[in-house]
């Protein structure tokens, strides 16, 4: 990983690093950090842009995938046709706009990649370095921004850096294929050591997040990379089994925390004046953001291992809104504005699904147009699979995103943290199998 | 190679044309049933002053009346932006509820009322007014 042209081989990656990082600020429960990150994300995606160009000028040879920028372009080209019909035009042009940016930066790294994708790779895992470091030294000076105290149903969890505990978890478990396939794959000790130190952390932030999409998502990752760098059944088998123990270590130890029964009910708002007699305040006795699926009386919503955030009546209502547009959707970027969380065991602005996010912004035709870009990658990295190859670990990136896509929504929301290492992770794929 | 890429710019083209033309449409067909039910809700309340008027709902975005049937005090309920537009209905008569909104684009609600008589009712069933 010795930088052979300084600075042009240290700074792509450094700025990778850096972007994840700032990107991990504008989405912190730490208000100040969050106010200063916010904005900055943006000027940090343009540095990148500009950083990938003159990386791609650099290279020795350019690798271009005709198949996977056709495919990225059809969806990008949806997102930014669909402001023609959106509910909100502007709203969408400005979304679709940012992807764009992400999509161009992430053309730009792979262009000049070959050879060297193992350099990307290095900065998407220092970032998440980054981020878990910054994460701790929340817990040390503001640790109650650091940890979701414990209600009456929900035990603490760690959150880090992050604004709940599910926002740096993804992050980390998108980078935990990379950090295992630096440690398993980089020629010096020090640097095998320090990915598996940067993998500890990972794991580590993951479990006391209780995070289980993407507790899924990590162990995924783990296993495609254990099945890209086995040269033998044997030592396939070994780590697959260590991945597996792993997960049910983390698993296991996400159910230790209890849930506080005398942690003081959330503060809602100044309370609302009562009404005259004979009639009622409705939002009082039937909250219009929480009336569907209120639990019977006495019924507590104990949090197990295998118990959903109330996210599968969400998913089936905006399954059901996304039918009333279903071949081209709301239009890019309105995810938030046209689902409406109406259920009391659900709290989100999002239905927490990427791929129903994806049909309620751009109907069938977006699903398809997504689908066939992650077909695209796959097909570039399987033919010409090779054992140890960094397309192992961009392929990993990938598919752990596609897994946590299943529970939260992200892959095409720019500010998202999840969003930045999943795009440059799929189009680094063919560079890196070259 | 020049023919090739006017073909397939012509095909993007006319790929591009449809999509516009199918998400125009989409998006009028699901305005307009958003519309109906809205109307019809707001038929089925008849005046806002009716004497089964049971309640109300402040929102930031929009302020609620609600109406009773049976013995259900939010049977029916109609939303109002400060504009006067009924940007959504909720029909809570039988064990299905029936939502009809367009607070997504509210631009699009064609169902208007007094705004002003709204808020009078409003403050008749606030305590504090």
């Amino acid at each position: 990983l010795r930088p052979r042209r300084f600075p042009d081989d240290s700074l792509l990656p450094a700025t990778v690093a850096l972007t994840l990082f700032v990107f991990a600020c504008g989405s912190s429960g730490v208000a100040e950090v969050a106010r200063a990150g916010r904005p900055l994300r943006w000027a940090m995606l343009l540095l990148l842009v500009v950083v990938a160009a003159r990386w791609a000028s650099g290279a020795e040879q350019r690798v271009f995938s005709r198949r996977v920028v056709a495919a990225a372009a059809c969806f990008v080209g949806l997102a930014v046709l669909s402001a023609a019909w959106s509910v909100a035009p502007r709203l969408t042009l400005e979304r679709a706009a940012t992807l764009v940016a992400l999509a161009v930066a992430a053309v730009l790294v792979a262009a000049g990649a070959q050879g060297r994708s193992e350099r990307v790779l290095a900065g998407l895992v220092g970032g998440g370095v980054l981020v878990g470091l910054a994460g701790l030294l929340v817990l040390l000076v503001r640790h109650h921004d650091a940890v979701q105290a414990a209600t009456a149903q929900l035990p603490a969890r760690y959150q880090g850096l992050g604004q709940n505990p599910d926002t740096v978890s993804l992050q980390l478990a998108l980078l935990v294929a990379p950090a295992l396939w630096l440690g398993l794959r980089a020629a010096s000790c020090g640097w095998r050591l320090a990915a598996l130190a940067a993998l500890a952390l990972f794991t580590g932030s993951i479990v006391a997040s209780g995070s289980h999409g993407a507790t899924a998502g990590a162990a995924v990752g783990a296993a495609v990379v254990a099945v890209g760098v086995a040269r033998s059944p044997l030592r396939l088998a070994a780590l697959l089994g260590a991945v597996v123990v792993s997960v049910g270590a983390g698993a296991w130890i996400e159910t230790l925390p209890s849930p506080n029964p005398q942690a003081a009910p959330v503060k809602a708002g100044p309370a609302a004046p009562p009404s005259r007699p004979g009639y009622i305040d409705a939002e009082v006795n039937f909250p219009l953001g929480g009336e569907l699926g209120i639990p019977l009386p006495g019924g507590l919503h104990n949090r197990q291992l295998f118990t959903s955030s109330g996210r599968s009546q969400a998913w089936g209502g905006a399954i059901r809104q996304a039918e009333r547009r279903p071949v081209v959707g709301y239009g890019f970027g309105t995810e938030a504005r046209v689902f409406v969380d109406r259920w009391s065991t659900f709290t989100s602005s999002l239905p927490e699904e990427s791929y129903i996010g994806i049909a309620l912004q751009l109907g069938a035709v977006g699903l398809i147009f997504f689908l066939l870009f992650v077909l695209a990658v796959f097909s570039e990295a399987l033919p010409s699979f090779r054992i140890g190859s960094p397309a192992t670990a961009c392929a990993a990136v990938v598919a752990a995103g596609l897994v946590i896509g299943l529970v939260q929504s992200y892959i095409y929301s720019v500010g998202n943290v999840g969003a930045v290492p999943w795009w440059l992770a799929a189009f680094l794929v063919p560079a890196a199998a070259a | 190679m020049n023919r090739r890429i006017v073909i397939a710019g012509a095909i993007v083209a006319v790929v591009a044309v449809a999509l516009v033309l199918v998400g125009r449409w989409e998006g009028r067909r699901d305005v307009s049933s958003q519309r109906r039910g809205i109307e019809k809700m707001r038929r089925l309340v008849g005046p806002l002053d009716a004497p089964s008027l049971a309640g109300f709902r402040v929102l930031p975005q929009f302020d609620c009346l609600t109406y009773g049937r049976s013995g259900n005090p939010v049977a029916l309920e109609l939303c109002v932006d400060s504009e006067g537009r009924v940007v959504q209905a909720i029909d809570r008569r039988g064990v299905h509820r029936h939502f009809w909104s367009l607070t997504y684009q509210p631009s699009a609600a064609t169902t208007r009322v007094d705004r002003a008589e709204v808020q009078r009712l409003i403050d008749r069933m606030r305590a504090d007014s």
